[in-house]
């Protein structure tokens, strides 16, 4: 099926003002008051159908000298992620560039987020100087509650480039008292459409070609009402009559309905093809002339497609190629309920042959439009049941939710895959409410034997999936690994998908659970997969971040940094589609990253990016996960008041938008990790007792947080109970391949044994953790720990101590001298101050005065006691004394010695 | 305010025939008062109420007034 190309025709379609046709007239006052309406950021066009909206609007964008985006709107756009496909499309065309920048940016299977397609088109217009008016005609078609809010979003934060211009039958529900009352609103409405006695001359005249009597069109103006319809079809009547004064005299004697009247004057008045020509394909949203040949069972219809655009029959062209056309919306609801009055009975099969024509050319929206409008529920579940893989492919889930809502219920029934389908589509598509009682549907279908279909794959799989995803929403890890382990025996490579989600949801399961050694393989795995290759780029993406996320768990903080960074660059870079799900979740881990390399100013810049990306794409876990993390920085910078404000915030958040487990928890755990750093131990006590830790608990990762603060708490007060709690920890971490964790729990066993009067054993334990933590350069850890890890740290900093006791697994010079920074900047210092000129440095056992390293680089340079003495001006018994200390302060035995340990610590360049 | 099924009559400012009755499933129209039309019929639900209303949107009728009747007895 060229299903590609047809979309594409079909959107094309879209994208076209109404043309300005012969005979139109000009309505300049409309024209200036569009002009002047543009300057507010929002601009309404109210009125019911056939006021000349579009033709007003289309004229003014026509001269306007400004860019203009234009997108009519159909039922199909009340997908939000379509919707603002389509917006970004229309945008393309002013600003050639957007649509990539935009067009995979939303939705995805556990986040429905449209939002963040309106950040992104925020974001690209963002920097532009150049004014955009993007017109949304026949919004009154749009009833998603998700795109009026999407809207709403968008205006909220309309880049200063960006007008929007609403074209629609009713208000649209977008914040227009609000708007209006802040002069940010302007409005064309009914009154101000109509046409004045001047402009009803005007319009009739030229469609006449000769000149009424003043009176007469004074006539026709009060009977239709300055009516731009009835006006129309007045002229098309006029056009061909020649006895103008009894028509208008009959039109004005009459009290039918205006339009209905007129629709009659205008049929009679063609021939009977063409009147049965009208009435046949009024059916149909949009005409081609194989498709009008289809529905007759004719092979005539391009022609008198033709002849009827040149007729001015309120057929328009929707493209340049004479391909397709559609007729004007009123006209055609107009000849609908003739067609209805006339030949009821032909009705369906008109739009039996339509479905028939658009299923066989692979547009499924169409077939369904025409199925479900016949109430064929059986012919359209078959097309839905094909094109469910394929929608959920381009992240359409919420068209298939809107199609499967459109079947009966009873009818789903006896489809378990749809009703799983649906269940998915629900959850997807936000209609959370929705999933257990079809997920229930689908099973009892299943039990009660009714027959499976095409779609996705195994029903029982697909419900897996749909369960694994709920779990996964609540960080339910253990069930959705359950949930997706039972799915994957039911399905393979051949349930592309299908498949790949189970494999994606299990990964995701297990990663909550801690194990990122069974998660590695599964994503090596789905990095590779072929599905992703052929699907939205979004997906791929998504598995990426959670290759990140892995990443950091793992400790491997170079390979995480990488891939969120990529990931940023590459959603800012619009001829790239391979964009990342969400640039708060980036902005996000990279604060965290950044915060365990102690580069604090980097994380609070990606913090703050975080907490901002997300209040603006409702992500409200990420939004708490972020805050913490800035209290994190901002405790550890020493501002304790904005830390625990930031806390705050994370709490109300987490309380108010049902925020639960392992991150709501971490509010609490930071909130008394600050406590205990400040001493106010009765606070932690009180926390403690809250948690309800109890001796014998198992080691679970997603506790992990909690009982390492436990462990901090019992470090003083019990320290043996400290170790033992430590130990199992431990070893889980380190058999889930938890570097990160390994790290700082060694730190923490570390300071036990310390306390316990075991420095040996500390020392020994704190050089695993630095040799563990080096290659990551994860350095905060050991500075969290304040004034105690830094005088473990010190100890071992002095001479060789430390190379002593990691047997020549040196931990790197440069993550040393890294570390001794962050220590002094957290006002804990590892060196021993040096007197102004004089310099620490780990490694050295005191720091070198200024007059030792000018000695020190002389004897680099290879120069004997007397040449040093000769050219500093001193007794060659002083310098012997500067190289005795010198050798000293280097632990070295030998003058080149001391040279090589010199360079090894950085003193010399 | 009532969910199921009930009887509603639409009052519009438009004369239309009873043909058009066609077009509203199950409606029959009666010329009203002044050029008006009322429409009278069972509706199954508010969607249905409201697919009704935007029929007569789209068609560019002026809409006056929508009331809920009695539902007839059944004796």
């Amino acid at each position: 099926m060229g299903t590609g190309a047809n979309r594409d025709v079909l959107l094309a379609t879209k994208l076209r003002p109404p043309p300005l046709r012969d005979g139109f007239v000009a309505r300049p006052r409309l024209s200036a008051s569009l002009a002047d309406a543009v300057s507010r950021e929002l601009v309404v066009v109210s009125a019911p159908a056939g006021f000349g909206k579009s033709s007003a609007i289309a004229e003014w964008a026509a001269r306007c000298g400004t860019p203009v985006a234009w997108l009519s709107l159909d039922d199909a756009d009340n997908d939000p992620v379509r919707f603002w496909r389509h917006v970004a499309a229309a945008l393309d065309v002013a600003r050639p560039g957007i649509a990539a920048a935009v067009g995979a940016r939303s939705g995805g299977v556990s986040t429905p987020s449209y939002h963040a397609a309106v950040a992104a088109l925020v974001n690209e217009l963002a920097e532009s100087a150049e004014t955009v008016v993007l017109v949304l005609d026949d919004y009154h078609v749009v009833d998603s509650a998700a795109v009026h809010a999407s809207l709403t979003d968008l205006l909220e934060h309309l880049p200063g480039a960006l007008r929007l211009l609403v074209a629609t039958r009713a208000d649209p529900p977008l914040p227009l008292a609000r708007m209006r009352a802040r002069g940010r609103l302007a409005e064309l409405r009914a009154e101000d459409l109509r046409f004045t006695v001047a402009e009803s001359g005007a319009l009739l005249g030229a469609a006449t070609a000769r000149s009424l009597s003043p009176e007469a069109t004074a006539t026709l103006a009060a009977r239709t009402e300055g009516w731009a319809a009835g006006l129309q079809l007045a002229a098309l009547s006029l056009a061909r009559r020649t006895d103008v004064e009894r028509f208008v005299t009959e039109f004005s004697g009459s009290n039918r309905f205006v339009l209905d009247y007129l629709t009659e004057e205008v049929l009679d008045g063609q021939s009977a093809a063409v009147r049965g020509f009208l009435l046949e394909t009024s059916v149909l949203e949009r005409l081609s002339g194989p498709l009008c040949d289809a529905v007759r069972g004719r092979d005539d219809s391009q022609e008198l497609l033709e002849q009827i655009e040149q007729a001015n029959l309120f057929l328009h062209p929707l493209d340049d190629v004479r391909r397709w056309w559609r007729y004007h919306h009123l006209f055609a609801d107009l000849l609908r309920a003739r067609l209805a009055r006339e030949q009821p009975g032909r009705v369906a099969d008109l739009h039996r042959a339509a479905g028939d024509w658009f299923a066989r050319h692979g547009l499924a929206d169409q077939a369904v439009h025409h199925l479900l409008a016949i109430g064929d529920h059986e012919r359209a579940a078959d097309i839905v049941g094909e094109q469910v893989p394929a929608q959920l492919r381009r992240r359409e889930a919420a068209t298939l939710y809107r199609w499967l809502a459109a079947l009966p219920r009873e009818r789903l029934r006896l489809r378990p895959h749809l009703c799983a389908t649906k269940a998915l589509a629900a959850l997807v598509s936000g209609h959370v409410e929705e999933v257990e009682p079809l997920l229930a549907e689908a099973e009892g279908g299943l039990d009660a034997g009714a027959e499976s279909g095409p779609g996705l794959g195994p029903v029982p799989a697909v419900v897996a999936l749909v369960r694994a995803e709920l779990a996964l929403r609540t960080g339910g890890g253990g069930a959705a690994v359950r949930h997706a382990r039972d799915g994957l025996t039911l399905v393979d490579r051949a349930d592309g998908y299908l498949e790949y989600f189970l494999r994606y949801d299990l990964a995701a399961g297990f990663l909550l659970e801690g194990a990122a050694e069974a998660a590695e393989p599964l994503l090596d795995e789905l990095a590779v997969h072929p599905w992703a290759a052929r699907a939205d780029p979004f997906f791929a993406a998504r598995t990426l971040s959670l290759i990140g996320w892995m990443r950091v768990v793992q400790g491997r903080l170079d390979e995480a940094l990488r891939i969120y960074r990529n990931a940023l660059d590459t959603w800012a870079r619009p001829t790239d589609r391979t964009h990342l799900p969400d640039a708060g979740v980036a902005h996000a881990r990279l604060a965290q990253i950044s915060y365990l390399r102690g580069e604090l100013d980097a994380a609070a810049e990606q913090a703050e990016a975080a907490v901002e990306q997300c209040r603006r794409l409702g992500r409200p876990r990420w939004q708490v996960t972020a805050l913490v993390t800035a209290a994190r920085i901002r405790h550890a910078r020493g501002e304790d008041d904005r830390a625990t404000e930031a806390l705050d915030e994370a709490g109300g958040l987490a309380a108010g938008s049902g925020v639960a487990g392992p991150i709501a928890a971490s509010v609490g755990v930071q909130a008394a990790r600050i406590a205990l750093a400040r001493g106010r131990v009765d606070d932690v006590a009180d926390w403690v007792r809250g948690r309800g830790f109890a001796p014998g608990d198992e080691p679970h990762y997603p506790r992990e947080p909690e009982y390492l603060l436990l462990a901090r708490f019992l470090l003083r007060r019990q320290p043996r109970q400290a170790v033992q709690l430590l130990a199992g920890w431990h070893d889980l971490a380190e058999s889930q391949h938890r570097t990160g964790s390994v790290v700082e729990i060694r730190v923490l066993a570390a300071l036990a044994h310390a306390e316990l009067g075991d420095p040996a054993g500390a020392a020994t334990i704190l050089v695993d953790a630095l040799a563990l933590a080096a290659p990551h350069r994860q350095l905060q850890v050991f500075v969290d720990e304040g004034a105690a890890a830094a005088a473990l740290l010190r100890e071992l900093l002095v001479g060789r101590r430390l190379e002593r006791l990691d047997g020549g697994r040196a931990v790197p010079h440069a993550f040393l001298s890294a570390l001794s920074a962050a220590f002094h900047r957290s006002g804990h210092p590892l060196l021993p101050a040096a007197r102004p000129g004089a310099v620490a440095a780990p490694g050295l056992v005191e720091p070198l005065t200024a007059r030792e390293q000018e000695i020190l680089s002389l004897l680099a340079d290879g120069r004997p006691n007397r040449a040093i003495a000769e050219e500093l001006v001193i007794s060659v018994d002083t310098v012997k004394r500067h190289v005795t200390h010198l050798l000293d302060k280097l632990a070295a035995g030998n003058r080149t010695e001391a040279v090589a340990r010199a360079r090894v610590l950085g003193l010399l360049s | 305010m009532s969910g199921g099924p009930a009887f509603y009559e639409i009052r519009v400012d438009a004369v239309l025939d009873d043909a058009w009755s066609a077009c509203f499933d199950g409606f029959v129209a009666t010329e009203g008062p002044a050029g008006q039309t009322v429409l009278t019929g069972p509706l199954a639900d508010q969607a249905a109420l409201h697919g009704a209303l935007a029929r007569i949107r789209d068609l560019g009728v002026p809409l006056l007034s929508v009331r809920q009747l009695e539902p007839p007895s059944t004796s």
